[in-house]
């Protein structure tokens, strides 16, 4: 069964960091990125670098730091996909970087955190 | 023009693999690793089963080739090959388990990867892998084994392309370039710059910044 609930969460969790990033002075290139590799919930430039963006959101902060939660095996589909998006788009010596947006629906008005350079490249 | 003078100047590339497959082995890979020595990026590991007759004098060690040949060996090795299987150690795994372990480690995982599993491997060096498989090590492989050889380029290409991507997100250290060894053009990036997260704490890098260090 379909987890409603849990993709309302991750929607209005992806909403909040797109204007908090807008805050931070990202200009946002693509929302929900979707490629046969996989998906990356936001494509940004910051400056110079073309970011690619992890959303975490999170209810309860009972199963640890949603920054903590992208997980090698993730880590790897967004490289993939970030990959594809580079040659799709030609950009072959763009500087790049994955950052994760940490959402914490726990407190009112939610928790956000920026974690910039979350992880390096992975290649699977 | 003399046949043996020729064999004198370019030893057979597939004795070992020849040897193996008399002996009634009928999947031989050969097995190699790429980025044991640098200061950054991953040790990527490969390993290849070529069909029995298979030759091509154009496939040597590695380190023996332009990036170019390197590149386009790699397809044709790609094409060519019965089963490619890479794998690679991240530094955070380098730095857990050390380079030697994680080296090995990951050349078991490259085999792991094949789609056909061989039943015979020849390692390049003089470590034998953790695996039941029989296996010969040699050292100089790559300049004595085909399959060997095949595997030291698929691995050194994979690799490469992951240090570019690298240097796209760390530009400051250079690493298309040094592809993460210690050149002074690196190092003297790790005593401006500090380390960043691709850098093998386990290799005692902080140092550079207040000592300075002969290679």
């Amino acid at each position: 069964m379909i987890n409603f609930s849990k993709i309302k969460t991750g929607l209005i969790g992806e909403e909040l960091a797109v204007s908090f990033l807008k805050k931070n002075g990202y200009k946002i290139l693509e929302k929900n990125y979707r490629c046969p590799m996989g998906e990356v919930d936001i494509v940004a430039r910051d400056h110079q670098s073309l970011v690619f963006v992890e959303v975490k959101t999170r209810k309860s902060d009972g199963f640890g730091y949603p920054e903590e939660a992208v997980n090698t095996k993730k880590q790897k589909k967004i490289s993939r996909v970030a990959l594809h998006y580079l040659q799709e788009n030609n950009l072959t010596d763009e500087l790049i970087r994955f950052d994760v947006v940490a959402v914490l629906m726990t407190s009112s008005p939610p928790e956000m955190k920026l974690i910039k350079d979350a992880f390096p490249f992975a290649e699977s | 023009m003399s046949l043996k003078s020729d064999f004198v100047l370019y030893p057979q590339m597939n004795t070992f693999e020849k040897k193996a497959y008399q002996e009634g082995y009928q999947w031989v890979a050969g097995i190699d690793e790429a980025g044991r020595g640098p200061l950054a990026g991953p040790v990527v590991a490969a390993a290849v089963i070529l069909p029995p007759d298979y030759f091509n004098d154009e496939i040597k060690d590695s380190k023996k080739l332009k990036a170019a040949q390197r590149e386009s060996l790699f397809e044709t090795i790609q094409r060519d090959a019965l089963a490619v299987g890479v794998s690679i150690a991240e530094a955070e795994t380098i730095d857990k388990v050390n380079i030697l372990n994680a080296t090995l480690q990951t050349m078991k995982e490259a085999v792991l990867e094949l789609d056909n599993s061989p039943d015979f491997l020849l390692i390049d060096g003089n470590h034998t892998i953790p695996m039941v498989t029989p296996q010969k090590t040699i050292v100089k492989g790559d300049e004595l084994s085909i399959s060997i050889a095949a595997a030291s380029i698929i691995a050194k290409v994979t690799r490469d392309r992951i240090m570019e991507m690298y240097h796209r997100q760390y530009p400051q250290y250079n690493f298309h370039r040094n592809k993460g060894y210690g050149t002074k053009e690196h190092i003297d990036a790790i005593r401006q710059f500090g380390l960043c997260k691709i850098h093998r704490r386990s290799f005692h890098l902080k140092n550079f910044r207040q000592v300075k260090f002969d290679f």
